[in-house]
């Protein structure tokens, strides 16, 4: 495999009721982590990231959120060196695809606006992203619950063994309060009710002065198991990198910001650039069901 | 670098429950599409939908009443059960690491519409099991299962699920070929499936792109698309020393236009893209190309976009293409699923599929789709190509053994 480097990180969250202690409950929360600086809520804004204001009204409140975060770890980059855009949703534009949903009940199937049904898709940030910048290469959506950004990091560094000399790759998801009933009933709610959360990485094949880690794999394995069978499978992981659990800074998924969430491994990343160093391990156990190991050094 | 194989296939649409079924039906130039008749909709246009029911799928896959189970999943399972089926027929067993790759649009949209009508006011009522198949990568993870459970199935080391609309399936079966290539996988499953559903068949209308009449691609009067279900898949494998495979999977690309979210470029910048790094992947000069089997919606855009394309790339060669939409309909994130399935049969047999309701060219372009019917026809390569909102294109070559 060739080397594989973060050389930039952007992650945009903006939730309402958190039920953790130290996060005021009634009140929303923004936080917007830039290449290792928060930008203060203030100093944000969206204008500035998408300045085409047709298209920014347009856009639903993730997909403006994961179009924003991507763009900002593009900051900088030549169009032609981007090698590929891959990106990662669990449940998708969830307002869109309420708003589409609502008007075909309440319109009876006639004149609907086509906006909603057309964000609804999922590779939609991905999109933008491409039409915005004029990137014309590899593009890829990745929506498989748990192993939804795993997969597209992982796609993300197999294309810069094939030669890519720069690839963005993201995992955004949004909730809204009907849905965050759902998945309560569910029991699997997350701990914020409504918002976005966009998380991306720029992987590339040259370490420069601005490297923030190496990242060396991504692995994934489907399936019940013991805990003592995916402690065996982790540690083999770590080995095989050379080091083990133990010595490694361990991010955990369930314990950040946003509980169970499908791509929450995206904004764990980030925030274990800002906070990690060293040998530095992701570990997702999503649902019991989707295991995964992120192993990274952050420099 | 290893070469990849196709061992086995499965699909079923409008056009027939099995690959067999699907051969007939292009024999004998027989459409799938019909009118909606699975589910309640305000809208009157044809669609391509598979003619079982829910209750007929859950018997036929020996599936008990219990638990839900997307219609999407269930069209999955039959194809990909097949595709496994076949190649275990044609005596390979699966081993060392294996992955499933399922492209989809929907996922089980076609469930949770039903809930959200009923219950959008009151959200604690309903039985909330009904939406736990919501999400596309529950589709998959059913798929999983019910391979797991065929016998001789082992479980899968890699399993995950893309959706980039229309071109999904495409990207899966890219996915899987290039894991096989660089070693990260000895043998996937790949492929596509959805359902129809009201959410996509009025998101197409209110677009505007819904034929009222069975679509007509390339040809001068077309005017829309017609939207269609099903699933297909494909057994990659890098086992050099297949003789019963149906052919190699040689080339691929996926590049994106960044022209518009939902329309194609005039000039056919995207597909034009697609298919010349495609031919470059697989190392293949324009001219050794026998077959196009084209996205070819019949929409004015899609099709004045790809036959540029087509007239960019092959300039005054154009080899024979079609477009298979006329038979089942535009399977959405299924589409590349269901045809790279024909594709690897059309390598494998040699036949020349043509395609339906053509009468004369778009003006300005004047190319005329293959319209016949032939077998033994000795095809060396065919290009694939599946193309989807966002820009996405995407193809894939096929090649004789």
């Amino acid at each position: 495999m060739r080397h594989c480097y973060i050389n930039g990180y952007a992650l945009i969250i903006s939730v309402d009721g958190f039920d953790s202690v130290d996060r005021d409950d009634s009140k929303a929360f923004f936080d917007c982590l830039y290449n290792g600086s928060h930008v203060p809520r203030d100093s944000f804004d969206y204008k500035k990231i998408i300045s085409d204001g047709n298209l920014r009204r347009r856009m639903g409140p993730l997909v403006k959120s994961g179009v924003a975060a991507g763009l900002l770890c593009l900051d900088g980059v030549p169009s032609d060196s981007v090698g590929g855009i891959v990106t990662a949703t669990g449940l998708g534009f969830l307002s869109d695809t309420e708003r589409f949903m609502n008007d075909m009940i309440d319109r009876n199937e006639s004149m609907l606006n086509p906006s909603p049904f057309m964000q609804s898709t999922f590779n939609t940030v991905g999109s933008h992203i491409a039409m915005i910048r004029g990137i014309h290469s590899y593009n890829m959506t990745y929506v498989h619950r748990g192993f939804s950004f795993e997969s597209a990091l992982s796609d993300a560094m197999m294309l810069i063994d094939e030669g890519a000399e720069t690839v963005l790759a993201g995992g955004f998801d949004e909730m809204t309060f009907p849905v965050h009933k759902l998945l309560v009933r569910l029991g699997s709610a997350p701990k914020f009710q409504n918002g976005e959360i966009s998380g991306f990485v720029l992987l590339s094949s040259i370490r420069t002065g601005n490297t923030f880690a190496e990242l060396h794999c991504v692995k994934t394995r489907y399936g019940h198991f013991s805990e003592e069978n995916l402690e065996k499978w982790r540690s083999d992981v770590a080995l095989s990198y050379g080091t083990d659990l133990e010595s490694a800074g361990i991010f955990d998924c369930d314990s950040s910001v946003s509980g169970p969430y499908m791509t929450d491994s995206a904004s764990v990343l980030c925030n274990a650039l800002e906070k990690g160093s060293g040998k530095t391990f992701i570990r997702n156990d999503f649902c019991g069901k989707n295991h995964s190991l992120i192993l990274l050094d952050i420099l | 670098m290893r070469d990849v194989y196709v061992i086995g296939a499965g699909v079923v649409s409008a056009a027939g429950s099995d690959l067999g079924s699907h051969i007939d039906s292009f024999r004998r130039r027989k459409s799938g599409l019909g009118k909606v008749s699975l589910f309640r909709t305000a809208l009157d246009v044809p669609a391509g939908e598979v003619s079982m029911s829910n209750s007929e799928l859950r018997r036929e896959l020996s599936l008990p009443g219990k638990p839900v189970i997307s219609r999407t999943a269930l069209l999955g399972m039959k194809a990909a059960s097949q595709a496994f089926e076949d190649a275990c027929s044609s005596g390979f067993r699966l081993k060392g690491t294996i992955g499933l790759i399922c492209g989809t649009s929907v996922g089980g949209m076609d469930i949770s519409e039903d809930f959200w009508e009923t219950h959008r006011d009151d959200l604690g009522e309903g039985d909330i099991s009904s939406i736990s198949m919501h999400d596309c990568g529950a589709s998959t993870q059913a798929i999983a299962s019910y391979l797991k459970s065929i016998a001789g199935c082992p479980g899968f080391d890699f399993i995950t699920t893309i959706s980039t609309a229309c071109s999904s399936a495409g990207n899966a079966i890219m996915l899987g070929a290039r894991m096989i290539r660089s070693g990260q996988l000895d043998y996937a499953i790949v492929g596509g499936m959805d359902s129809l559903c009201r959410f996509t068949l009025n998101g197409f209308n209110s677009l505007m792109i819904l034929d009222s009449k069975p679509c007509r691609p390339f040809d001068a009067t077309e005017a829309g698309l017609n939207l269609g279900e099903g699933a297909g898949f494909l057994i990659l494998a890098s086992d050099v020393s297949c003789r019963q495979a149906y052919c190699r999977v040689t080339g691929w690309s996926n590049v994106d236009e960044a022209f518009h979210q939902t329309g194609s470029s005039p000039e056919g910048d995207g597909p034009y893209m697609a298919m010349s790094q495609a031919l470059a992947v697989a190392g293949l000069k324009p001219s050794e190309i026998s077959f196009v089997n084209t996205h070819g919606t019949g929409t004015p855009s899609n099709d004045l976009s790809e036959s540029s394309a087509l007239i960019r790339l092959f300039q005054d060669h154009v080899p024979p293409f079609n477009s298979l939409k006329a038979y089942f309909g535009h399977t959405l994130g299924a589409s590349e699923g269901v045809e790279a399935v024909c594709c690897a049969a059309a390598v494998k047999y040699g036949i020349k599929i043509g395609s339906l309701n053509f009468s004369r060219p778009i003006p300005g372009t004047g190319l005329v789709p293959y319209t016949g019917f032939e077998e033994g026809a000795g095809i060396d390569n065919i290009i694939s190509n599946s193309f989807g909102f966002g820009g996405n294109c995407s193809s894939l070559v096929f090649s004789k053994l």
